[in-house]
C-alpha cells in the first residue's frame, strides 16, 4: 500500500488532475485518495510498484501543478498512471456516482411492453421493401 | 499419462468447440475436449459490483497480452494494425463477446461472383439456414423477423430487446435520412429462457455476465455436452497434435498447470481454438509426413487472416438516454451501406451497430504527452458530463478482404507459460478497407447529425478491435488453395478438423459467432451422416 507521504503527493498531484468543478469535488476533497485509491490497488496491484515510482518523481515538493506539468512533459506515462488510478478512485466513490446522476448496473429487466414499443418507427423501413443483393445460383 | 483412445478428441471449448461437443455426445460419440483455460463461475465476474469498470482494464479485457493469465498465451502484435482479442475459458469467447448474434447475407457467400473479389465459399447461405435455425434456438436469441436487410427467415425464440432511448434516438436519425435500420438480433435473453434468467441490461456484458443470462456456451452447451458423457480437461494446453506414420491424426500432447505433460489418442481430432489459436498450433505440429505444419500442405495455414478492423463515431446530446443501460452490445443494426456500390470507389460494406457508451470511467486509459488540459482539469468533468448517458456510439463492422500477406506465424522468440511458440500476427488494412472506413464514417456522422448530436467524436480505428479471427485455414474445394473442404475436413489429413473461423473464406461484415457455430453444425451434422464410411467417427 502508500505509504501516507506517497499517499499524499497522490492527492496533490490528483487535485490538480481532477479539480473541483461545479458540484463536483476535487480528487481529495472526495476522500477518493484513502480507501478508493487502496480498492483500486487491491484490484490492480500491478499497478502498485510503477505508481510508488511515479509519485517518487513528483514527491519533491513545491506546486504540484508546475510539478503535474513537468511529468507530462517529461514523465507521461507516470502523469497517465497516475490518472488512470486517481479517476478510477474517484469514480467508485458512491456520492460521487449520484452527483452524476449515475446510479450504477443496475439490474432493469425488460418488461413486455417495452419490447416493441417503436413500431411506428419501424414502418418506413418496412415500407420501403427488400434490400439485399441475391446472388446467382 | 493418459492414453484411452477417444472416438473425437476437441481441442477448445469454446464457440465452436461445444457445439461440436454437445452434439457428437448426444449422437453417443466418445468425446474429450482439451481446454487450456478453466471453468468461469459467475462469482469471478464484476458487472455486478461498483468495481466494473476498474477491472474492465485488466483482468476481464479482451486481450490477452493485457490479462497476462496463466490461461492465456501471448501474442506478438508488433508487425499488426490491430491487436486481436479472445478469452482462454471454458466457452471461450462467448464469455466475453457482446452476442451480436448475425446471420450473413445470400451475397456473403458469393463475393467473387458478384463482386470479382476474394473467393465464393463452397456452399451457398441456404445451405447454412437449418443450421442458423437450430442455433438461435439453443442459444436462445432475441430478435425480430422480417428485417427487409435479409431474405425471409425462421424468427427468433424469442421476442427483440428493447432498443431503449439510444436506439430509438438512432432510429430517428435513420429514419430522418430514409435508411434502413433494424432491432438487433442478440444471442441475450428477452424472457427467461432454458434455465438461463432474462437479460438485466446492467450494460456488462463484455465483461463476462454476472447474471449468466448472454449466450455464452459454458451456459448453453456444455452442461449438455457433460450429461450426455462428453469429458473436459481443463487447464490442458495442447502443445501439439500428433500423427501416426501414415499421416493421420492419432491424438495430442497436452501439459497441465502443474507443467506436467500428458498423451491424449483419439480417432479423429477436432480443432476449434479460434483463428489464431488454431494455425498455431498446426504450424507447432511438425512431423515427418507434414514437415510445414499439420493440414499445411497448401503453404495457408495462418494465412488470409481477417479480423474486421472496426471504425466509430460518438455522438453526444443535450438529452438524457441512460447511455450505460444494456445490452453493451447493440440496440439496432443498419446494413443501408452493406452491399457493394462500384461509385464509392471500393467493394463489400460494413453493419453498423448503435451501442451504449458504459460508466463514468468509460475508456479512460492512460493519457500523456499531450497537453495536460486536454484530458484533466476542468476538461476531465466535461468529458464525463458530456458523454456519460447523453451518448451512444455508431459502429462499424468492416468486411476485412483476405490477403495472403496478412497471416499469423509461430514468433521465432515469443514462448508462452509452458514454453510452447507463441503466435505472431501481420497484418495491414488494405487500401479498400481504408476507402470503405473513411466512407462509413461520413456517412455516420451524417446519422449522428440528423439524429441531433451536439457534438460527435470520431475513432477512425480501433487497435483493440480483433474480436472476430477469422480465414487462416479458409475451406475450399481446391486442396491448393485451400485448406479445409466444405465439411471443415483437412484436405490433407481426413481425420482432422477445423471448426472455428478460421475456415471462412470472407469476413462478411457482420459479426462470425452465429456463423461459426452453423458451420460447426453442418459439419458435425456430416460426420454423422456419415459416420462409419470414413475415418471420421
Amino acid at each position: 500500500m502508500l505509504s501516507d507521504a506517497e499517499r499524499k503527493t497522490l492527492g496533490a498531484i490528483a487535485d490538480v488532475l481532477i479539480p473541483a468543478y461545479g458540484e463536483m469535488p476535487s480528487f481529495s476533497q472526495s476522500g477518493a485518495h484513502n480507501a478508493h485509491t487502496d480498492r483500486v490497488l487491491e484490484l490492480r496491484p500491478e499497478l502498485l510498484d510503477a505508481l510508488k515510482a511515479a509519485l517518487a518523481l513528483g514527491g519533491g515538493g513545491g506546486d504540484a501543478g508546475e510539478i503535474a506539468e513537468m511529468l507530462n512533459r517529461d514523465q507521461p506515462d507516470a502523469i497517465g498512471l497516475i490518472g488512470l488510478v486517481a479517476s478510477s478512485a474517484y469514480y467508485l466513490d458512491a456520492d460521487i456516482r449520484t452527483k452524476l446522476g449515475y446510479p450504477g448496473q443496475l439490474q432493469r429487466p425488460p418488461v413486455e411492453d417495452e419490447e416493441y414499443d417503436y413500431e411506428d418507427l419501424l414502418q418506413p423501413v418496412i415500407a420501403r421493401g427488400p434490400i439485399f443483393r441475391e446472388p446467382p445460383k | 499419462m493418459s492414453t484411452d483412445e477417444a472416438e473425437v478428441l476437441i481441442i477448445g471449448a469454446g464457440a465452436s468447440g461445444a457445439v461440436a461437443a454437445k452434439h457428437l455426445a448426444e449422437a453417443g460419440v466418445g468425446v474429450v475436449c482439451l481446454e487450456q483455460g478453466g471453468q468461469v463461475s459467475p462469482e469471478e465476474f464484476y458487472g455486478d459490483k461498483p468495481e466494473w469498470e476498474v477491472m474492465s482494464q485488466r483482468r476481464w479485457h479482451p486481450n490477452p497480452n493485457v490479462r497476462g493469465l496463466e490461461n492465456d498465451y501471448p501474442v506478438d502484435t508488433s508487425e499488426s494494425d490491430v491487436n486481436p482479442l479472445m478469452y482462454n475459458a471454458v466457452g471461450g469467447s462467448t464469455v466475453l463477446y457482446a452476442a451480436h448474434w448475425q446471420r450473413f447475407m445470400p451475397s456473403d457467400f458469393r463475393v467473387r461472383s458478384l463482386d470479382g473479389v476474394a473467393d465464393d465459399w463452397p456452399f451457398a447461405c441456404e445451405d447454412l439456414e437449418p443450421f442458423y435455425d437450430i442455433m438461435d434456438v439453443e442459444m436462445g436469441v432475441s430478435g425480430l423477423v422480417g428485417d427487409p436487410a435479409y431474405p425471409p427467415m425462421t424468427p427468433p425464440p424469442l421476442p427483440p430487446m428493447p432498443i431503449g432511448p439510444i436506439g430509438k434516438l438512432a432510429a430517428r436519425g435513420m429514419n430522418e435520412l430514409g435508411w434502413h435500420w433494424w432491432p438487433a438480433p442478440q444471442a441475450i435473453p428477452s424472457r427467461p429462457y432454458r434455465g438461463r434468467g432474462q437479460c438485466v441490461r446492467r450494460g456488462s456484458c463484455m465483461q463476462g455476465c454476472a447474471d449468466q443470462a448472454k449466450g455464452s456456451t459454458d451456459l448453453t452447451h456444455w452442461p449438455d455436452a457433460i450429461r450426455h458423457g462428453a469429458r473436459l480437461i481443463t487447464g490442458a494446453r495442447v502443445r501439439e497434435i500428433t500423427t501416426s506414420p501414415s499421416g493421420l491424426a492419432d491424438g495430442a500432447i497436452w501439459i497441465d498447470r502443474e507443467g506436467r505433460e500428458h498423451r491424449q489418442k483419439a480417432r479423429n481430432v477436432l480443432v476449434c481454438a479460434n483463428g489464431v489459436g488454431t494455425p498455431r498450433l498446426l504450424l507447432n505440429s511438425v512431423s515427418k509426413a507434414h514437415p510445414n505444419g499439420l493440414a499445411n500442405a497448401s503453404g495457408l495455414v495462418g494465412r488470409n487472416l481477417m479480423m474486421h478492423p472496426y471504425a466509430a463515431v460518438v455522438g453526444y446530446f443535450d438529452e438524457p438516454l441512460e447511455s450505460w443501460m444494456g445490452p453493451a452490445g447493440q440496440a439496432i443494426q443498419s446494413m443501408q451501406f452493406y452491399e457493394t456500390d462500384e461509385t464509392r470507389g471500393f467493394v463489400r460494406g460494413a453493419k453498423w451497430n448503435a451501442m451504449p457508451t458504459g460508466g463514468p470511467l468509460g475508456m479512460r486509459s492512460i493519457h500523456g504527452g499531450g497537453p495536460l488540459e486536454s484530458a484533466w482539469g476542468e476538461n476531465f468533468h466535461r468529458g464525463t458530463e458530456r458523454r456519460l448517458g447523453r451518448s451512444f456510439e455508431w459502429g462499424i463492422i468492416a468486411e476485412d478482404l483476405p490477403s495472403e500477406d496478412n497471416r499469423v506465424v509461430l514468433d521465432p522468440e515469443l514462448r508462452d507459460g509452458d514454453g510452447v511458440a507463441a503466435p505472431k500476427i501481420i497484418y495491414r488494412n488494405s487500401e479498400n478497407t481504408q476507402k470503405l472506413i473513411a466512407f462509413h464514417l461520413e456517412r455516420q456522422k451524417e446519422a449522428m447529425a440528423a439524429s441531433g448530436a451536439r457534438a460527435i467524436s470520431l475513432t477512425t480505428l480501433m487497435r483493440d478491435c480483433g474480436w472476430h479471427l477469422m480465414g487462416t485455414c479458409r475451406m475450399g474445394t481446391n486442396p491448393d488453395r485451400s485448406v479445409v473442404d466444405q465439411w471443415c475436413r483437412a484436405h490433407d489429413v481426413p481425420n482432422l478438423y477445423i471448426l472455428d473461423g478460421s475456415v471462412f473464406v470472407t469476413s462478411s461484415g457482420f459479426n462470425p459467432t452465429a456463423t461459426i457455430c452453423a458451420i460447426a453444425l453442418r459439419a458435425v451434422a456430416h460426420m454423422l451422416e456419415t459416420r462409419g464410411a470414413t475415418e471420421a467417427v
